[in-house]
């Protein structure tokens, strides 16, 4: 077994907040108990509709946000209550790439500046070396050393999402989290992305959290897959498992629901429960109960815990 | 009598910019037939949306239609959209020919209820009264599937969910039985359970009343499991277009070729994607001569440089603008 880079237990993350005038405070839990872990040189695809707190999550584990409880792991020691120069020190080892890299950059940095930000936040290198390291970066990552001295809205989306990348290359992390990194880009260049994201990975062997909301990206990328819903991780297993033999009926739904891209499959491939039934506030019982096709009543009474139904695979329903 | 709804023929839509001027729409035509869906696919700024904007006449300065006709059989009269004057085009839009948008959002009122603005366009086209537009825009929220519709047609836009606000753009788009309905990206700010909802209801829609579609999306899957007809679009031109099946497994133009296979599909675990080189052109220059295609071309040849490609029959009913195709065909090329 390879070694654990990260792991999270029972983390809690809510946003309180309160009606105009109002006394009561209202809790909107956006992650709700979650646990996994992340070994060396593994993807664990999270995959989840909107609203169901996965860039929550992601934030949580980077601590930029104050998770409410639950622990946090990385490179095994707790992070949860770390605070100044350690915390510095541990979220050199962890970086973050956005699904809008223009929003994530100092418009008036140049991009040598932008690279070169997280060397001098952290004290390292020299000025000549950095020079160096940035424009090697920015040829990894399919730019040229002339774009240096541009500024990054003169860059193409997907050019600006290479930038994004070779910042957070920078430090050298172990674990890179991913949120929607190619949401916002044309299919062509999201391949282009894709297949970057996969060579760094085999070339310095770090560790990737994928965040999408495209269950056949994150396949693609993933050696495992989490599948959250209302803040919950509701399924959990190697990508095969999770995609041939799901269990949760969320995420044969999610599965089910996919356009596929082929007129030959037309007929069974939309067929999801037409019944959207939305609700307010924090239900009794299972999470998805309201839209599962086969909630009975125990699923109203009982929350479904995680447990484990196969090789390494979790799911949270009374039947799966 | 002919089945042809639509006929779109050499539109150009230009925008003038200060020291530049961007053909966004560079001579695009297509037919469309009643009943027929018809999915125009490209990515950002291929002109797909400037094309559908165009024939709704939305188009604002700095651009201009300079050029094309789009001929509509309606029932017994045959107008050209394109020179309507704008009483006329008051009386088709909405009525004979609807659209809906990506952004629900953006495109209901925010300060009147959803019931309300269904009903207004029932009023004006159909001259319905205040109560019988009323009773009919509660049956047209039940009919998109939206539950105790008579209380909901109370609501404001914001009390409803995105998917569910897309349902009502739908409810007001279809209330007239518009003979075509232009979808842009309909279904691309939603969850994908959702989408699923909302392309059976477009599906449903088309079979139930023989209405037309113009399905524009960059999305693949949804082209595949909607459209009958596909167009695919590249730097404001179309560069392929033919029945869904050929375009599917059959594709001709190169980009074609590409843009399907750099989609990942389930199931298939390739160490890598195949792509596309560089990225789709942002503005285009007018001077080059060439396929538009040609810098990200993998196949490309000298005349590819030299001379534009025209839309050609390739195989029966299945056009493309490429040298290439069109030498396995015609060897005198």
């Amino acid at each position: 077994m390879s070694e654990t880079v990260l792991e999270i237990r029972d983390l809690t993350k809510n946003f309180s907040s309160r009606r105009m005038y109002g006394r009561d405070k209202i809790e909107n839990i956006a992650v709700n108990g979650v646990s996994f872990s992340v070994s060396a040189a593994e993807t664990l695809g999270i995959v989840g509709e909107s609203g169901c707190g996965k860039s929550t999550l992601a934030m949580t584990i980077m601590r930029l946000y104050e998770p409410d409880s639950g622990k946090i792991y990385f490179e095994g020691a707790d992070i949860t209550q770390l605070k100044g120069r350690e915390l510095k020190l541990v979220r050199r080892r962890m970086q973050l790439i956005f699904q809008d890299p223009l929003a994530a950059f100092d418009p008036r940095l140049r991009v040598d500046q932008i690279i070169g930000e997280p060397l001098e936040i952290h004290g390292l290198g020299t000025s000549n070396s950095n020079h160096d390291h940035t424009a090697a970066l920015l040829r990894r990552v399919g730019l040229y050393a002339e774009d240096m001295q541009r500024f990054p809205s003169e860059f193409s989306g997907g050019q600006q999402q290479r930038i994004g990348i070779a910042r957070a290359l920078a430090l050298k992390p172990r674990l890179l989290i991913c949120d929607e990194p190619v949401s916002a880009l044309d299919i062509s260049v999201q391949a282009q992305i894709l297949n970057l994201l996969r060579d760094i990975q085999d070339e310095f062997g770090f560790s990737y959290i994928f965040i999408s909301h495209n269950i056949v990206i994150t396949a693609f990328m993933s050696t495992r897959i989490g599948v959250m819903y209302l803040g919950k991780l509701v399924e959990i297993g190697d990508t095969e498992l999770i995609t041939k033999s799901p269990r949760h009926p969320y995420t044969q739904a999610l599965l089910a629901a996919i356009p596929e891209p082929d007129p030959s499959f037309r007929e069974n491939s939309i067929d999801v429960s037409s019944e959207h039934v939305e609700f307010e506030g924090s239900p009794t019982g299972c999470v998805f109960r309201m839209r599962c096709p086969v909630a009975r009543d125990v699923c109203a009474a009982e929350e479904p815990q995680l447990r484990t139904i196969g090789d390494g695979h979790q799911a949270a329903c009374h039947f799966a | 009598m002919s089945n042809l709804l639509l006929e779109v023929e050499n539109l150009h839509t230009l925008f003038k910019l200060e020291n530049d001027s961007v053909p966004a729409v560079n001579g695009v035509s297509f037919s469309i037939e009643k009943g027929e869906v018809l999915g125009i696919v490209g990515e950002s700024g291929s002109g797909k949306s400037v094309t559908a904007l165009s024939l709704m006449r939305l188009i604002d300065p700095p651009g201009v239609i300079t050029a094309g006709k789009a001929i509509f059989h309606d029932d017994d009269k045959t107008i050209d959209l394109l020179s309507l004057s704008s009483r006329e085009l008051q009386r088709i839009m909405g009525n004979r020919i609807s659209i809906i948008f990506q952004d629900a959002t953006t495109s209901l009122n925010p300060v009147l209820s959803v019931g309300f603005q269904i009903a207004e366009t029932l009023r004006v086209h159909r001259g319905l009264s205040r109560k019988a537009a009323k009773v009919r825009a509660v049956y047209l929220l039940q009919r998109v599937g939206i539950a105790n519709a008579g209380k909901r047609a109370g609501n404001y836009p914001h009390e409803f969910s995105g998917g569910m606000r897309q349902r009502v753009l739908i409810a007001m788009a279809i209330a007239c039985q518009p003979k075509l309905l232009i979808a842009d990206e309909p279904t691309t700010a939603l969850d994908v359970t959702i989408q699923a909802q909302i392309l059976n209801l477009l599906r449903e829609f088309s079979s139930d009343f023989g209405m037309s579609t113009i399905l524009i999306t960059h999305d693949l899957g949804v082209i595949a499991q909607l459209a009958d007809k596909v167009a695919v679009m590249y730097a404001g031109r179309i560069v392929e277009t033919g029945g869904v099946n050929d375009i599917f497994h059959n594709p001709q133009h190169p980009y074609t070729q590409a843009l399907a296979a750099s989609i990942p599909r389930l199931h298939e675990y390739p160490e890598r994607l195949p792509t596309i080189e560089g990225s789709p052109p942002r503005s285009r220059r007018e001077d080059f001569l060439g396929c538009s295609f040609y810098p990200r071309c993998s196949t490309r040849i000298n005349i590819c440089a030299e001379k534009r490609p025209p839309l050609t029959e390739i195989l029966p009913r299945q056009f493309a603008a490429c040298w290439i195709a069109q030498k396995g065909v015609f060897a005198d090329v």
